[in-house]
């Protein structure tokens, strides 16, 4: 969020924030969340204001590891591994807070980025799928579509989709929605303002086999 | 009731956004892997609003190399299962008091004695369990069951949990519901195909290995419409007394 250089000016400036707001804290605070995560959000907060107020540009401190070292056993390195779990875990933690809607946003994403859906990705989303069209789903999206474009794609998941849901959208309509979800997510991943550099890419790799069955396993 | 109220005064600013205090209690809850702890009308307000998600999100991200311990108390959510287990407590106390008063009731009434007089709460089976036949033991009449904690018929069993998703002799069986670990409200439907033709026996365990159900179809499909409590619950796939299949899944 701030250049290194600022460390000093920042902690000053968060010292000063937290003193400011000890009287508010005192009487809002009424003990539901652990100290050190009401702290954090606080400080994150008197931090957003900082920038807000010096108009500090935001640095860009963290992106995802590529692709070649997200495949399995290619990545040996700890520190790696840990930004892995950490992208994971908060990707997880995203996904969680769209509640009902996380199974429909991995299912789209899954079709969006061309990757073998499953039946469990058709259940979570819509358990009261019958095998007919649990089977059509997987007939066309449960191997290999990647040359499948993508009209095609959304022109036969929509019949399926506003069966489970009661509507009668057009494919179009399920393309703009997958779009402004994965705009969505990308800068929710990212943060406001930007700390992160996550892509199109990044969700994809997210997305792939060794990674989702952490998102699907609740 | 106390729980909406709570959520009412701390939660919400009047902007109708979440306090910094429910944006901590969020985080809070996706460390400890605990968000369905959450108060429902602060996740119902995180599906819809992209600020408060951000702002979750956000704090998550930031505090993403923090490890929490899941066996320190926490303020809210264990507060909350606290308060969960003494009223259940207070439930089971007040129904012992009056299954004793009217027992002595009906004694005085009939003059027969009240053991003779029990509930007799069968297990309603769905479409495809007219064949079925519930254990004499089912936890889902027993009133001891209903004193337990939603939390303890959620407690993964650790023998069972070794058996999950494990296939014995019949790779072809595909079981397409219910997923492992997936959350169903109301009917259960199970659902497989891949497997020898004949008849299939499917059993239902809860967390502590008591048999819930088994129901013997000869079909690869099978609805039980009601009667299964909250929680988990464990269930095995079998054909001429061989194991195809074994899962669990969660009932909300």
């Amino acid at each position: 969020m701030f250049a290194p250089g600022e460390a000093d000016d920042v902690k000053q400036a968060v010292a000063e924030g937290l003193l400011k707001r000890m009287e508010s804290i005192r009487a809002h605070f009424n003990g539901s969340t652990l100290v050190r995560t009401y702290l954090s959000v606080i400080i994150r907060n008197i931090c957003l204001e900082i920038r807000r107020s010096t108009g500090t540009r935001p640095q860009t401190v963290l992106s995802m590891p590529d692709d070649e070292s997200l495949t399995a056993g290619a990545s040996e390195d700890p520190d790696n591994q840990a930004l892995i779990g950490e992208v994971i875990s908060t990707f997880h933690a995203l996904l969680m807070q769209y509640g009902r809607n996380a199974p429909k946003i991995l299912l789209m994403l899954k079709l969006r980025f061309r990757l073998p859906v499953s039946t469990a990705d058709i259940l979570k989303w819509y358990p009261g799928c019958s095998r007919e069209n649990l089977d059509a789903v997987l007939g066309v999206f449960g191997g290999d579509y990647e040359s499948m474009p993508d009209h095609e794609v959304y022109r036969s998941m929509t019949p399926v989709m506003n069966e489970a849901e009661g509507k009668l959208n057009s494919s179009d309509a399920l393309r703009k929605w997958t779009s402004a979800k994965i705009a969505e997510v990308l800068e929710l991943l990212n943060g406001t303002p930007p700390v992160s550099t996550h892509t199109e890419e990044t969700l994809k790799i997210l997305l792939e086999d060794q990674v989702s069955p952490f998102l699907l396993r609740r | 009731m106390k729980r909406t109220s709570r959520s009412q005064r701390g939660f919400f600013l009047p902007s109708g956004h979440l306090t910094e205090e429910a944006v901590g209690l969020c985080v809070d809850a996706l460390k400890l892997e605990r968000y369905d702890e959450v108060p429902t009308d602060i996740r119902a307000h995180l599906e819809d609003c992209q600020a408060c998600r951000g702002n979750v999100s956000g704090v998550f991200a930031l505090l993403a190399d923090q490890k929490y311990d899941g066996n320190q108390a926490h303020p809210y959510l264990d507060a909350r299962s606290r308060f969960a287990r003494g009223a259940w407590y207070k439930i089971a106390a007040v129904l012992v008091v009056l299954v004793g008063i009217g027992a002595l009731v009906a004694l005085y009434l009939s003059n027969r004695p009240a053991g003779l007089q029990r509930e007799n709460q069968a297990l309603v089976p769905g479409q495809d369990s007219s064949s079925g036949r519930s254990s004499p033991e089912n936890p889902l009449t027993g009133r001891e069951d209903h004193a337990r904690t939603l939390a303890s018929r959620l407690e993964p069993n650790a023998e069972l949990e070794a058996l999950v998703d494990a296939r014995m002799r019949s790779p072809g069986v595909k079981v397409l519901r219910p997923v492992i670990g997936g959350m169903i409200s109301g009917s259960v439907m199970f659902d497989w195909s891949g497997g020898p033709a004949g008849k299939y026996t499917v059993t239902i365990y809860d967390n502590s290995r008591t048999i819930v159900l088994r129901l013997t179809v000869d079909r690869t499909s099978l609805k039980v419409d009601q009667g299964l409590q909250p929680g988990l619950y464990y269930w095995k796939l079998e054909s001429n007394d061989e194991l195809l299949y074994f899962g669990k899944f969660i009932v909300q």
